[in-house]
């Protein structure tokens, strides 16, 4: 049997992911190619004197320098703002996924059909997985197109890294979303839990960077593991996307087996 | 085999009401309606049979199959339309029944369209543009496009106008020609006489009697009034078999009836007769006449 409940749940995000293909494309391209206004500006001196405690809060001192290419791209897109753009398309979908369509009435629909709860689960996780990577894909173009006029200094190796990171924290979040709905079958508990763990995580990352016994924290932010050893400038973090790969695994694992289990009211 | 057998079953959750001790089996090939007011349970019956549920104890078989351990298999062979059913709303009718069929492994096409033709589905424009009849015509379609054995319907007549609603009991006839069996609920006793052999009843989740059509509507009350040309006198009207109640205001008599109308029409045809209406037989009536039975315990809840 095709994906067809894949393809019923992306089709029927098919605007709205149009219209974020749009906007992503259009902010990633204009942040990058203001960089050469940047590089040696007085905005970057400015940050140079910043104190230590900010800086260390966005990522320490390397990462705010700003006459690297890769440097600006991670401050500026991959420590904050693209993943948090695809965590929120990752976590709109997997609320709709599970508990809004269990609210809407259209799951019985759906689950009147010779299928089992659990392919349900599956086709809907793969469909998150093909609403997110053409975003993140069309991020990372967005960079390399700009990056063909404007001397970035970041192969496409890099930027396809750090897409992979945000990835991959995204469909994470999107997951979460999808195990708190089958879980509870509320729309607001489903948007409520991946987006508190997004938040916490992301002030972990930043206070372990002021405060020393937060840093071992470090390990329970799915974000630290997404960009946190700042892969554009570094390479590669096997291990932490190997992490985030299992945890988007466990939460699947998960959900498939609460909502399996799950009665389902109307 | 049984279509449907219900054994011993419970579903209890939360605030709200669920069933308790349920036993219910519906015949092979029969018309079986579900008959209570609305929150009575025949939804949590239902979305038990099809699995959503899982009971808290007791059992369900379907088709002689298990309810939790061979529900695709079961939803391979029922047809089902949930009560006040939500679609898909940003597609059209023509699409969604492509994509049932696509879960269902394809289906015969010149049945599909047959259905369409019948119903008057609209079926090329997006499903939020349509109105609660239109959808509910669509909602009926998907359920029989398959050829199912089985068809669940909770209140499936809900928003139909007149002539559809003739149509689709129509088409349950010939469902039940066919040898296929039809369970369908309702909160209305004359929505399910014509159709259904037997009824069911179901209040505040328990089972309160089965029954053939023909008896139940022996029992059902209902409110009579008529508009004569001139006073008459109730006398002969009070002694009617079945006739109870009777109260006369001017040239009005109003007077509630259990059973046949046919000896008070007689009666009152012997006078000027500017009106005649008659109620839907109340429900709630004929359950508290079911629950006195039941108090008195002469077995009317037998099976």
């Amino acid at each position: 049997m095709a994906l067809l409940v894949t393809e019923r749940a992306v089709r029927d995000r098919r605007r709205g992911s149009i219209g974020w293909a749009l906007g992503i494309a259009a902010y990633v391209s204009i942040m990058t190619s203001v960089y050469p206004a940047v590089q040696d500006s007085a905005l970057q001196r400015a940050i140079r004197n910043y104190p230590k405690e900010l800086k260390a809060f966005f990522g320490g001192a390397a990462s705010f320098d700003f006459s690297t290419g890769a440097g600006y791209l991670n401050v500026e897109l991959f420590s904050l703002i693209i993943p948090a753009l695809l965590v929120i398309v990752a976590i709109s979908y997997g609320v709709r996924a599970l508990a809004g369509e269990q609210a809407d009435g259209t799951l019985d629909f759906l689950l009147a059909n010779p299928i089992t709860r659990r392919r349900v689960v599956l086709e809907k996780v793969v469909g998150l997985w093909a609403v997110v990577v053409p975003l993140a894909a069309v991020a990372g173009a967005a960079v390399l197109a700009v990056g063909l006029f404007v001397d970035l200094g970041v192969g496409i190796d890099r930027v396809a890294i750090a897409c992979l990171g945000a990835t991959l924290v995204a469909v994470l979040s999107g997951t979460l979303a999808m195990l708190a709905g089958a879980a509870t079958g509320s729309r607001a508990v489903a948007i409520g839990v991946p987006t508190a763990v997004f938040a916490a995580s992301y002030l972990i990352v930043g206070l372990a960077g002021l405060v020393s016994w937060l840093e071992p924290l470090r390990v329970a932010s799915p974000l630290y593991h997404a960009n946190g050893t700042q892969p554009l400038l570094h390479g590669l973090p096997a291990a932490n996307y190997l992490i985030l790969f299992g945890l988007c695994g466990v939460a699947l694992c998960a959900t498939s087996e609460v909502f399996n289990r799950r009665d389902l009211v109307r | 085999m049984d279509a449907i057998e219900v054994e011993r079953l419970t579903k209890s959750y939360g605030r709200a009401r669920g069933i308790v001790d349920l036993d219910l089996r519906v015949g092979s090939g029969t018309v079986f309606g579900f008959l209570g007011p609305n929150g009575a349970g025949k939804t949590t019956t239902i979305r038990v049979l099809l699995d959503f549920l899982r009971p808290t104890s007791g059992a369900a078989r379907v088709l002689g199959l298990d309810s939790r351990a061979d529900s695709v298999a079961i939803h391979r062979r029922v047809g089902y339309v949930p009560g006040d059913p939500a679609l898909y709303e940003r597609i059209t009718a023509r699409e969604l029944f492509a994509w049932l069929s696509g879960l269902r492994g394809g289906i015969d096409e010149r049945v599909l369209e047959g259905l369409v033709a019948r119903f008057g589905v609209q079926a090329d424009r997006p499903i939020h543009e349509l109105s609660r009849g239109n959808r509910q015509k669509i909602a009926l379609v998907q359920a029989f496009m398959h050829e199912p054995e089985l068809l669940v319907l909770d209140e499936p007549t809900a928003g139909l106008d007149p002539l559809v609603q003739h149509e689709f009991e129509e088409l349950v006839r010939e469902v039940a020609a066919e040898g296929r069996t039809v369970f369908l609920s309702s909160h209305m006793l004359d929505e399910v006489q014509h159709l259904c052999d037997h009824v069911a009843i179901i209040r505040e989740g328990c089972l309160v009697a089965v029954e053939e059509v023909a008896t139940l509507r022996a029992r059902a009350m209902r409110e009579v009034t008529i508009h004569f040309a001139a006073p008459i006198d109730p006398a002969p009207f009070r002694v009617l078999p079945g006739v109870r109640d009777v109260e006369v205001r001017d040239a009005n008599l109003h007077c509630h009836l259990t059973g046949s109308a046919n000896h008070l029409v007689k009666l009152a045809a012997r006078f000027d007769v500017l009106d005649f209406t008659s109620t839907p037989p109340d429900l709630e009536a004929l359950f508290l006449h079911y629950y006195r039975d039941a108090e008195a315990g002469d077995g009317a809840a037998g099976h």
